[in-house]
């Protein structure tokens, strides 16, 4: 009798401490996707600069300010620097754009 | 009769007067005319400073022939004062600021760029108002005299010397009785200074000005038409810009006019 009670009790721990796993394992899933989620579909690191654009002998002729929203200031600096490439396509022969990042 | 006189008479029956007047006449001409036409024919290279927020050095050249100058700003030679910065830009080889003044029809040639492609035009020819001041100095072992005048925006300081007489300088700056030696803007951003001085005619002449550089348009179109162009273009760039970034959202955008000439006859 005492041992089929310690068994049945073994089992209880066993189970319990099974479910209590899963439970874990289903949170922290939970919380990866809703992470992804956020880090994917909703970038939210505010990313602001300046383009400021030159002439051949060094003169500044414009400035642009962007806003937009990256996932963080890595990706704000990429995204800078792609912006750039884009405006300096468009240039006046020896103009040229940076930014301040 | 003297002696001198006497021995004068048998010296042009010796060697008849008439063709030793000729040769002496055709000396005389020969090298009065080769002296004029070496001072009317020249090439200066002047070091100019660009002040800019990007400091840099490059130089420039001004070739002179009858009345006719051209004007090659080399962007082959501009170094940046920022170590950094001329480490890593990219360099843009084999452009060149052209720009012709034929001082006798009054007519100024030059190219810029609509976009990246090379346009000519044709601007008024500037007959500048030179204040002359009592001001002197020595500049590059020449004696020059200071003037000043106004031009488009910008009041230009120049330093010329009646040493050569001749009334040029560099860009269109011009209209001096002397060649100009130095010249900046009364806010020391742009500056000249004659470096080099040689008394030839350049090959460069030989050379029709509007075939320097390949541009679509056959005739020169107006200073006035390409400024407007230019602005059409630039606007349209930044439409397209908005267009194809929804994510983005441009602010302020600072725009100011910059270079050697600020503001135009036609504005107000």
């Amino acid at each position: 009798m005492k041992k089929i009670l310690l068994s049945a009790f073994a089992l209880c721990l066993f189970t319990g401490a099974t479910h209590a796993a899963e439970i874990e394992k289903d949170v922290n899933n939970k919380n990866l996707h809703e992470g992804e989620k956020s880090s994917k579909d909703d970038p939210d690191y505010p990313c602001v600069f300046t383009i400021t654009i030159k002439d051949p002998k060094g003169g500044v002729v414009s400035k642009k300010e962007i806003t937009s929203t990256t996932y963080n200031s890595d990706d704000c600096c990429s995204f800078a620097d792609y912006k750039v490439a884009q405006v300096t396509k468009e240039l006046k022969l020896g103009f040229t754009a940076t930014h301040n990042l | 009769m003297g002696k001198e006189q006497e021995w004068l008479l048998t010296y042009f029956q010796y060697f008849d007067m008439k063709i030793y007047l000729f040769i002496l006449f055709g000396f005389l001409s020969s090298s009065l005319f080769s002296q004029n036409s070496s001072q009317h024919s020249l090439n200066v290279e002047y070091k100019i400073l660009n002040n800019t927020e990007s400091p840099n050095t490059m130089y420039s050249k001004v070739y002179v022939n009858g009345g006719e100058t051209i004007y090659i700003a080399d962007y082959d030679t501009q170094v940046f004062n920022d170590a950094k910065y001329e480490a890593k830009r990219n360099r843009l080889f084999g452009f060149k600021e052209y720009l012709k003044i034929d001082h006798k029809q009054k007519e100024i040639f030059y190219f810029d760029y609509l976009g990246q492609n090379p346009v000519l035009i044709k601007d008024d020819y500037n007959s500048l108002k030179w204040d002359i001041t009592a001001e002197s100095k020595v500049i590059a072992g020449y004696n020059c005299t200071k003037a000043t005048s106004a031009y488009r925006g910008r009041n230009w300081i120049a330093w010329f010397s009646t040493d050569i007489a001749l009334p040029y300088g560099p860009w269109k700056l011009h209209g001096l009785p002397g060649l100009i030696i130095e010249a900046y803007d009364a806010t020391n951003t742009y500056l000249w200074r004659a470096e080099k001085i040689e008394f030839k005619k350049d090959a460069i002449f030989d050379k029709d000005f509007s075939t320097f550089l390949i541009t679509k348009n056959k005739k020169p179109i107006s200073l006035k038409k390409y400024i407007e162009d230019e602005a059409e273009r630039e606007a349209n760039v930044d439409a397209e810009f908005l267009r194809n970034n929804p994510d983005v959202i441009v602010g302020s955008k600072e725009v100011v006019r910059s270079g050697y000439e600020l503001k135009y006859e036609w504005e107000k």
